[in-house]
């Protein structure tokens, strides 16, 4: 025989029914919560990583007064500390065709960008050095039109079993050529798109000149890496140079609308919840008058029999949160193969369940348990055990 | 314990219009008595027990059990669980819980007992009231009369020094009935403050003290 309080009246208060309603609904909203705003947090520090170590957000054009100052400019920009490589148009950009892997739905285009090296974190391999070696990203996948859909994380290009082998190009989408694989660097270190593999600046240099030896470009155009785009500024006023802009800017919107959307959606679903508890409870505080009223005759107060309720929702409560911590590590575990698996950039997030998402979902929990089981409670307080004792 | 009214007052409002039902009772309930409470229905009996039993709140006046002010839920649900043991006409037992729980409810509050001892203790009181066979069964498994006995063993459970009873055998029949009237004689013998509301004229045999409330008033005859 059960034989604590407890157990006696938890037998008779509770109802497994209306309990396991509630839980779900607050697991619905607890999982909203800790997988929006653990995914928001991801998002930021995304970004915030890519501001500190980008290459492409670090690469500037400096416009020269006039061809005449132009090359003084040039020397004047290498000595610079904040300046890490200084380099003209023609050993910066150019394009090819990885013959090995055009396939139905990739066309094999790669960028080909001059730079020097540490510029890039390389994990395999490494760094170019020689002539005619080229590195390429983790996320490799050799595509002109990543951008407009074909990405998908299932594509990437393993390019492991590659390295130290020469890799046929179609230079310019002309010109066979071949260039060594001597490095593979992190793509998510610093944001790369999938189709851009790294020469040195030489090697571009002797190709175009070999290649496109028609290649028109202005002097006064002179390209720098900064240390960080921020020191621009540093650079001016400088007579002779007319102005400074960065080659890419960091669109830290993409993806924020996650924690609005997150917002929104936990906002319907707790005023639900709200509503539902509330529903809840008042009826089976209704349905349970008379055992409340019996409680209340033998010494039971209000006070202990409304904490009977708070104590089976604090179960409630804890239940759901382990449960929603566990789906929510599992679906954030997923998140890129689920939902960001066509976005060259956001696949590249490392998603996980955020410490101040679990603090705050927990927050948000107790206080709507608080505030509907306090109201619908108030029915305990306004009743007439009068009323149950002669009807 | 003593139960002492002083200007006790209580009017119902209903549709707008009041009704005084109590107004200004005075009396002091004593130890050691069996009180018989009689009047017309309607009269306000039911009232007073409940104001007496601090579950009903009253408009003016004063209660005091043992010359004691009692103020508030958490004071009087105290004391209707150590020293008050109410029985009325409808069992008021749960329907969920079996009769030893039933009885067991009051006897939670107690922190002087196990759990183990507390069960005893039930089983024990069940047998003396010929019980003992029916403590697992539900409310429904049982009897009008074997219902109003699992409620009287309830009410004594803690040994209250206050018994009040509403109508306590309009439903049963007569053996059962002079049990009832039997163990709160008892009971009164023992020390208590008995009060009982009842048209039934059999129980002036039991009782020490005939009380009648009629047109809000108490009196003895
Ligand atoms: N909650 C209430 N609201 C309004 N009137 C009530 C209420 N309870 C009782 N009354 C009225 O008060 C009077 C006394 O009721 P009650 O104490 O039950 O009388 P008795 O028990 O003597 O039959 C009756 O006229 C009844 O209609
Ligand atoms: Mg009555």
């Amino acid at each position: 025989m059960k034989s604590n309080l407890n157990s006696i009246i938890s037998k008779n208060i509770f109802k497994k029914k209306t309990d396991i309603i509630v839980m779900l609904f607050l697991i619905i909203l607890q999982i909203t919560l800790l997988v929006g705003i653990s995914y928001f947090g991801s998002i930021q520090k995304f970004w915030n990583n890519y501001s500190n170590n980008s290459y492409d957000f670090n690469l500037a054009l400096v416009t020269a007064k006039d061809e005449n100052v132009a090359e003084s400019l040039y020397h004047e920009l290498k000595n610079n500390s904040h300046i890490k490589d200084v380099f003209y148009y023609d050993e910066f950009i150019s394009f090819g065709v990885f013959t090995d892997y055009v396939k139905d739905n990739i066309n094999g285009e790669v960028e080909l960008f001059g730079t020097v090296q540490n510029t890039k974190k390389i994990i395999i391999g490494e760094d170019i050095s020689e002539p005619y070696t080229m590195i390429c990203p983790t996320n490799f996948l050799p595509d002109s039109l990543i951008y407009s859909g074909t990405y998908d994380v299932k594509n990437i290009v393993n390019l492991t079993d590659k390295l130290g082998e020469k890799i046929s190009i179609n230079y310019g989408g002309k010109h066979p050529i071949n260039l060594k694989l001597v490095g593979i660097f992190d793509g998510s270190y610093d944001f790369s798109n999938p189709n851009a593999c790294y020469v040195s600046h030489e090697t571009l240099k002797k190709l175009n000149d070999q290649y496109q030896p028609d290649l028109q470009f202005n002097k006064k155009n002179i390209y720098i890496l900064l240390d960080d785009i921020n020191n621009a500024n540093l650079l001016m006023p400088n007579d002779n140079i007319i102005n400074i802009r960065p080659i890419k800017t960091l669109k830290k919107e993409v993806g924020h609308n996650a924690i609005g959307i997150t917002g929104i959606v936990s906002l319907i679903l707790s005023v639900l919840l709200f509503i539902l508890i509330y529903a809840l409870l008042c009826r089976r505080i209704k349905n349970e008058y008379k055992n409340i009223g019996i409680l209340s005759l033998v010494g039971y107060s209000k006070k202990f029999i409304k904490k009977l309720y708070y104590r089976e929702f604090i179960f409630v409560l804890l239940i759901s949160l382990v449960l929603s911590n566990f789906i929510a590590y599992y679906i954030l575990e997923n998140f890129v193969s689920w939902f960001l698996f066509n976005s060259p950039l956001l696949s590249l997030i490392d998603v996980s369940l955020n410490p101040i998402a679990i603090i705050i979902t927990g927050i948000v929990s107790v206080i709507i348990l608080r505030m509907s089981i306090k109201k619908s409670l108030n029915l305990i307080d306004n009743m007439n055990i009068m009323e149950l004792i002669y009807d | 314990m003593t139960i002492k009214l002083q200007n006790i007052k209580k009017t119902y409002e209903k549709d707008g219009k009041k009704k005084c039902v109590l107004s200004e009772i005075n009396y002091m309930f004593s130890e050691n008595t069996f009180y018989v409470i009689m009047g017309k229905s309607g009269s306000g009996k039911s009232t007073l027990i409940n104001i007496m039993a601090g579950i009903l709140e009253f408009d003016s006046g004063e209660i005091l059990y043992d010359n004691q002010k009692y103020v508030g839920d958490s004071m009087l649900s105290k004391l209707r669980n150590e020293s008050i043991g109410l029985m009325y006409q409808s069992y008021l037992l749960n329907d969920n819980m079996t009769a030893i729980e039933n009885v067991l409810l009051p006897l939670y509050l107690n922190k002087n007992m196990t759990n183990v001892q507390k069960i005893n203790y039930v089983k024990k009181e069940f047998s003396k009231l010929k019980m003992e066979d029916k403590i697992m069964n539900f409310p429904k498994e049982l009897s009008g009369g074997e219902q109003q006995r699992v409620a009287l063993i309830r009410a004594l459970i803690n040994n209250p020094k206050i018994i009040l009873a509403d109508e306590p055998t309009g439903n049963l029949d007569k053996d059962n009935e002079r049990m009832v009237f039997e163990i709160l004689r008892q009971e009164a013998n023992n020390g208590k403050c008995v009060v009982v509301v009842s048209h039934n004229p059999k129980i002036i045999h039991y009782a020490d003290a005939v009380l009648y409330l009629n047109n809000g008033e108490l009196y003895e005859k």
